[in-house]
């Protein structure tokens, strides 16, 4: 059984615009570029082996025709991360069979390794054309009013701090969350960031599969979620006994189904099962390099030190001390809304609360801002405090009623809040755009919250 | 730890997860309907479809095995929609919200019910095995639906839950419409079948189908509700009543 590596793309990259306009490409990103091509040329009408059905597999614009084996990204739940899984495998072997180059692999796109070079998009994929033996020919990997540099903030490994694969809502987990409707930390840090801050098809789950960014976008998320399985401390689903059975139940008998409901070459399906070694079969790849820095891994490890239930986060009453305190409903960015609290709960040992999420539930936008901040004070008139971020991926470019919902974990702030003397009685959160970003000072963007809730955990 | 190690470490070959106590509950008041209905059903006087009533003549009977059906079939369908409002409510509204979600999937299940015997009532049908036979038959033919998987797994998701107040308690009624929605797409047809005269058998072959559906709800493929509903449908056609039925309407 050979077993394929991906590879880094900015170690393949020959480095400049110029030179990615006129010299030849690292072969597998030429055989990229091929594959794209040839899978282009399936398009009309969509085959299961071209361009469109793999991108309209993951969505699809709104009042356009669809296939039932279409528009099925998981998003905002437990199976963002195998299901993306799945589909980069099916995707990659539809290249691979395409190319008739077997050992190819879908390289990814490591934007943290080196800020100072890996944060701007490789230059194969910013040249809109290219040199083929002596040809000036489109380039395949190009597509245009994306923005091709990446803000270091939106990149980091926040997302793999949290030792759990699945948490019980309202707290994210690695993966996700015992209810579907929320992102887990990965999805949320860097995921949905680079979706945004990329922009164009990019910016929605209905045609980002459209960019052939998007595949190296997502082998990184996939290489990330290896990375933390390796991080001392990491729980897989599997190995945790503090979830509900029938979770446990859909996770194990979990099959995913690409291609056509006719019989077609190009088919494919997964049992998740089959998901868990990437070095085995049907899926035989792995990673140059599936490691958190060393810095950054001890930094992590000092982090889940600190934490409820040890570095492994043990606690299987989590689910049960969690509560909300407060609500509000028709919230609105950019308004800030005090909202009333009950008597915070006590802890058995008469401690205040130990954990602290915002969650904004139901957030609608016709043209939401990027990304926003979530800023809580004690009192209107007191200071403001950064509780979290999140990108509004999957707002824009879907239809009206599209809903997302977020829980911001505010636990950092708690201990400023407590040490300002806050023992409850109000909260006022603020959700503006986040500073800093090109659509920050847009007027004609905002999203509307149905619901604003407080949570805390004794 | 290395990643390899993380993924070839043993695990216990069984896990039981303790349940939270809104499933515990559910569960809970969903085994005691069943013993009741095992009790009805071993009666002397003719068992489950005795007291069930036909088709197009609810009597007393039919409102007490109906809901009972209901409460033993469809409960613990909702329990995952339970936990979350309760953990989603103020701790003085969690059993308040908990009976809104519960108590609005039951009474349009009830409704549903009620309103098939009228139809059948009206339309002058009566109690044979074929109505069961033939709705049983229907729900067979749904599993093959290219759709189903999509729908059900889609329809697993909750409207925004308030934790209290007004909109508290319209959005636990929303839970439980979303939760009989799904509910109804998944055992519609099985449920209108549970309306007609049956064996207990039946019943248990039926409600395992939607209860291995609920539990693999992204198994797409899977054979074994199919198996399932077939076996319920092979059940009912040879008719009869009680436990396991006795005798046949074909013979």
């Amino acid at each position: 059984m050979f077993v394929r590596t991906r590879l880094d793309v900015w170690r393949l990259s020959v480095g400049s615009e110029l030179a990615a306009a006129t010299e030849p490409w690292h072969p597998v990103l030429d055989t990229y570029a091929r594959g794209v091509q040839l899978m282009m040329e399936r398009d009309n009408p969509p085959t299961p082996d071209s361009w469109l059905w793999a991108a309209n597999t993951h969505g699809v614009p709104f009042g356009e025709p669809t296939h039932v084996r279409w528009d099925q990204c998981a998003h905002a739940s437990v199976f963002f991360l195998p299901w993306h899984r799945a589909y980069l495998a099916w995707f990659e072997s539809t290249l691979i069979t395409l190319t008739g180059d077997a050992e190819w692999a879908l390289p990814y796109w490591d934007y943290a390794r080196d800020p100072d070079q890996t944060l701007t998009m490789p230059p194969e994929f910013t040249v809109p054309e290219r040199t083929v033996d002596g040809q000036l020919i489109p380039n395949t990997l190009f597509r245009p009013g994306r923005t091709t540099i990446l803000p270091i903030d939106d990149v980091g490994y926040g997302g793999l701090v949290e030792p759990r694969f699945v948490r019980a809502f309202p707290r994210a987990g690695f993966g996700g969350l015992d209810a579907d409707g929320r992102f887990g930390t990965l999805e949320s840090l860097p995921h949905n960031n680079v979706h945004v801050d990329i922009g164009a098809e990019m910016q929605s789950t209905t045609v980002a599969g459209r960019d052939p960014i998007f595949w190296l976008h997502h082998s990184n998320i996939d290489r990330l979620w290896e990375a933390w399985l390796a991080l001392p401390g990491s729980t897989r689903l599997e190995d945790q006994t503090d979830l509900p059975a029938q979770l446990v139940s859909t996770w194990g008998s979990a099959v995913i189904q690409f291609g056509d409901t006719a019989a077609h070459p190009a088919n494919a399906t997964y049992q998740l099962g089959q998901l868990a070694d990437t070095t085995a079969q049907p899926l035989c790849y792995s990673y140059e390099d599936a490691r958190v820095p060393e810095p950054i891994a001890e930094r992590i490890a000092e982090i889940r030190a600190t934490l409820p239930g040890g570095p492994m986060g043990l606690d299987e009453t989590d689910r049960e001390r969690w509560t909300p305190v407060g609500a509000v409903a028709d919230a609105h960015s950019q308004d800030p809304t005090t909202i009333g609290l009950e008597p915070l709960p006590l802890g058995l040992d008469g401690a205040g609360p130990t954990g602290l999420v915002i969650d904004l539930a139901g957030v609608r936008a016709v043209h939401p801002h990027a990304q926003y901040t979530v800023w809580v004070r004690t009192a209107p008139d007191a200071p403001a405090h950064a509780a979290g971020r999140f990108a509004t991926f999957g707002l824009e470019g879907t239809p009206d009623d599209e809903e997302r919902s977020y829980a911001i974990d505010a636990g950092e702030v708690l201990p400023i809040l407590q040490a300002e003397g806050w023992q409850g009685g109000e909260l006022t959160v603020e959700v503006l755009p986040t500073a800093g970003r090109p659509d920050a000072q847009a007027p004609d963007r905002g999203i509307d919250i149905a619901q604003i809730v407080v949570y805390v955990r004794t | 730890m290395t990643a390899t190690s993380v993924r070839t470490r043993s695990r216990p070959w069984v896990r039981l997860p303790r349940p939270d106590r809104p499933t515990a509950v559910v569960w809970g008041t969903a085994a005691a309907a069943w013993l009741l209905l095992v009790a009805l059903a071993v009666l002397p006087s003719g068992g489950h479809a005795h007291h069930h009533g036909a088709a197009g003549s609810a009597g007393p009977g039919w409102w007490v095995i109906y809901p009972a059906m209901v409460v033993a079939m469809k409960w613990p369908l909702t329990a995952p929609a339970v936990s979350l409002v309760v953990r989603s409510s103020f701790r003085s509204r969690r059993v308040l919200h908990a009976t809104i979600v519960l108590g609005v999937g039951t009474a349009l299940w009830l409704a549903f019910g009620a309103a098939l015997q009228l139809v059948a009532g009206t339309l002058g049908w009566t109690a044979t095995p074929a109505w069961t036979v033939g709705w049983l038959g229907v729900g067979l033919a749904v599993t093959w639906l290219p759709r189903r998987a999509r729908v059900l797994w889609t329809c697993l998701r909750l409207p925004p839950l308030h934790p209290g107040g007004a909109r508290g308690v319209r959005t636990a009624a929303l839970a439980g419409w979303a939760s009989w929605r799904r509910c109804a797409i998944l055992c519609g047809p099985l449920m209108a079948a549970m309306v007609g005269p049956h064996a207990l058998a039946v019943m248990a072959l039926a409600t395992a189908a939607a209860w291995w559906e609920q539990w693999h709800a992204r198994a797409a493929g899977d054979p074994v509700p199919r198996l399932l509903v077939a076996g319920a449908l092979a059940a009912a056609a040879l008719g009869g009543s009680g436990l396991f039925g006795a005798g046949g309407w074909l013979g």
